[in-house]
């Protein structure tokens, strides 16, 4: 067992029986739940919808290429500027390059997962460029020193009364204060931010080709605002953000809104195309798209874990999730977690440390279902688990336990020899631990099945 | 760092890792129509975009005429205690017949309460107020004032996001704004304790008077 697979463990068992975490989420996702019900009232199909944005991912990723390079005409085109990176490190290299050229002090930044992957804002703050994120939930957790616990949420498991501390503690403002109040702290906190920022730094929800523009999804305003006032912005995005036209919002709009956060349409969708243009009122002059690969073209070469591109990071797979539900964000150790990331964190940070993720599941499948673009989830764990085998990244001893079944079970006879005391020694010496300190161990009846059939049998001629 | 090369050696991974599939990877045709989706109510364009404009904390005003309009956003104003007003858009000012004693007036975009603004289309199913950077408004003003006031008219309303996509691909043939805002709402938050907290960095409140065209 590898140090973040032990790590895993001790992490998840303290998150399980830790009574205050289990309330909080419990209470959020149960929110999440109620909201998403009512959101997806508005589809008359919701299935037949899921299908179509299925399809539509699938031919985009099937021909990325091609989607990425007319991206990037058409954003040239509307005097964007476009920047390849094949690691995180090129990223954030290309960022500090155009900090540099503006003399940026100040970036403000609004929700982003691919700059989390990389870690930019420790990169940019390591060269004295002072980072300040926008959106409330990540403000909450800048804050508070730490990394999002959510893809969607990242302040999920914070109660109001520790916000409030929170901000008591880091604001000076007075303690209790409610989540109204709170909210306007950080409105007032981050407005002078905003104005005198330097760069803004956003994600992308979609990218889309077919007029060079990018497209992203909001309900708190900051995006616009980190869109709005500094002279540079940059956006950065996975290259597997694709969509072919503009049109497809009609559809991946209302499907994120109601899976991200039960919304019919979140309140901010922006679509950007490109700075400022001359008769234009305001804006920023320059605007650059970084397109990271980070390895998602390993996972593009495998047909299997390819659909796993399709995501939209709307978070749905994570909030039904009764393992993340459970055990949290941060046990994941992964800037992805929940069923998603369980899934592609073992391609994007290695199979060797990760694989254990893919046992982090119930095989119950409502991440499958629940998911927007169909993604077969729990199916992928699956494919990973046989990958990690296949790759020899098994300890010894679950090698040699697999081995002795499969040559017990291959014969009659030494299944019966092995009796219920034999089973029960073996058993409390391999799973014991695995069992779980608060279950019984399991009795083993003192004949096999074959031994108690044989004798009824013969009784009873 | 060679930024041309790092494109090469992406776009080079991702034909490699393609390349054993390209004869599925022939575009399909996606016939679809984005429209049929969604559950369809038999309420006319406006009427469900009053409804659905309501739900989202909007205030929505239906006018016959620029009186009618008058006297109501005195009595409007009057009530919030409202006094420093941006209307940037003179002909809006003009046609509207804004009172200048109404308060303090100004073309200042970051020291103002009130911003007066037109729209471009507007979307009855999602309850969409569609503006962009082209407008004399920019991309400040109506995010970073704490009230936005949006004059619409009915014939900027239409069924449902294609067909919104639709009068904007007519309108900017020769190219779009650098930026399209759907606004569907006032800014909001669930970031603590998924309570809904209204007025996050956006406006705390929007008004939309609906005039007949």
């Amino acid at each position: 067992m590898n140090v973040l697979e032990k790590r895993f463990h001790t992490d998840s068992r303290e998150k399980v029986f830790d009574g205050n975490h289990k309330r909080k989420m419990t209470h959020a996702l149960r929110q999440s739940d109620l909201s998403f019900w009512k959101g997806k009232e508005q589809f008359r199909d919701l299935s037949q919808a899921k299908e179509l944005a299925k399809m539509i991912k699938d031919e985009a990723i099937l021909n990325l290429d091609k989607y990425l390079v007319e991206f990037e005409e058409n954003f040239t085109r509307n005097g964007g500027k476009v920047i390849w990176a094949k690691d995180g490190e090129e990223a954030f290299e290309a960022v500090w390059e155009i900090c540099k050229a503006k003399n940026a002090r100040t970036v403000v930044k609004s929700k982003s997962m691919v700059t989390e992957e990389i870690h930019l804002n420790s990169y940019l703050i390591a060269r004295n460029i002072e980072v300040i994120e926008t959106d409330l939930g990540e403000y909450i957790q800048q804050l508070s020193g730490e990394p999002p616990y959510h893809i969607v949420a990242p302040s999920i498991h914070k109660s109001k009364e520790e916000v409030a501390k929170l901000f008591h503690d880091k604001l000076g403002v007075q303690d209790f204060l409610s989540p109204e109040e709170l909210t306007k702290v950080a409105r007032f906190e981050l407005r002078k931010r905003f104005e005198e920022a330097d760069v803004g730094i956003t994600g992308i929800n979609f990218l889309l080709s077919d007029i060079g523009g990018v497209a992203i999804t909001e309900n708190e305003g900051n995006a616009r605002l980190v869109t709005a006032f500094p002279k540079t912005h940059i956006a950065i995005t996975g290259i597997e953000k694709i969509l072919p036209s503009v049109k497809d919002l009609s559809l991946f709009w209302p499907l994120l809104a109601t899976h991200g956060s039960g919304q019919k349409i979140t309140v901010y969708n922006s679509i950007f195309t490109g700075p400022k243009h001359v008769n234009e009122a305001d804006g920023p002059e320059d605007m650059y798209v970084i397109l990271l690969d980070n390895d998602r073209s390993t996972i593009l070469s495998d047909p299997e874990m390819r659909e796993s591109l399709n995501c939209i990071k709307c978070g749905a797979c994570l909030n039904v999730c009764p393992i993340y539900k459970n055990i949290g964000g941060h046990t994941y150790n992964s800037v992805y977690g929940g069923p998603i990331g369980s899934v592609i964190t073992p391609h994007l940070s290695g199979m060797k440390n990760y694989n254990h993720l893919s046992h982090a599941s119930t095989l119950c499948g409502a991440c499958t279902e629940v998911c927007p673009v169909k993604i077969n989830l729990h199916g992928l764990l699956l494919h990973n688990r046989k990958e990690s085998v296949d790759l020899e990244y098994k300890s010894k001893k679950e090698k040699f336990s697999w081995y002795a079944w499969k040559r017990t079970m291959l014969s009659r006879k030494k299944m019966n020899l092995i009796n219920g005391s034999i089973k029960e020694f073996g058993f409390k010496i391999l799973f014991k631990k695995s069992w779980g300190e608060q279950r019984e161990i399991p009795t083993f009846p003192k004949k096999s099945f074959n031994q108690q059939w044989r004798e009824k049998v013969m009784r009873n001629n | 760092m060679d930024h041309n090369k790092s494109r090469e050696v992406v776009l080079e991974r991702i034909s490699h890792a393609l390349k054993p599939c390209l004869n599925s990877s022939k575009p399909k045709e996606i016939n679809q129509r984005y429209d049929e989706l969604y559950v369809r109510s038999d309420e006319n364009n406006i009427n469900m975009f009053i409804d659905s404009v309501s739900e989202l904390g909007v205030q929505v005003f239906q006018l016959l005429n620029v009186t009618e309009f008058k006297s109501h956003f005195q009595k409007v104003v009057a009530t919030n205690g409202w006094s420093k007003f941006n209307c940037i858009d003179a002909s809006l000012f003009k046609s509207l017949q804004l009172d200048s004693n109404l308060g303090d007036w100004t073309d200042d975009t970051l020291d103002c309460e009130v911003a007066i603004t037109g729209c471009e289309v507007i979307v009855a199913r999602t309850g969409t107020i569609v503006m962009s950077s082209s407008q004399i408004y920019g991309r400040i003003l109506p995010i970073h004032t704490p009230i936005h006031i949006i004059i619409g008219y009915e014939d900027l309303i239409v069924y449902d996001l294609p067909n919104a996509f639709e009068r904007i691909q007519l309108k900017y043939q020769g190219g779009f704004p650098s930026a399209l805002f759907f606004s569907s709402g006032v800014s909001s938050t669930g970031d603590i304790e998924k309570t809904l907290v209204r007025g996050v960095h956006g406006p705390e409140k929007v008004y939309v008077y609906l005039f007949k065209n």
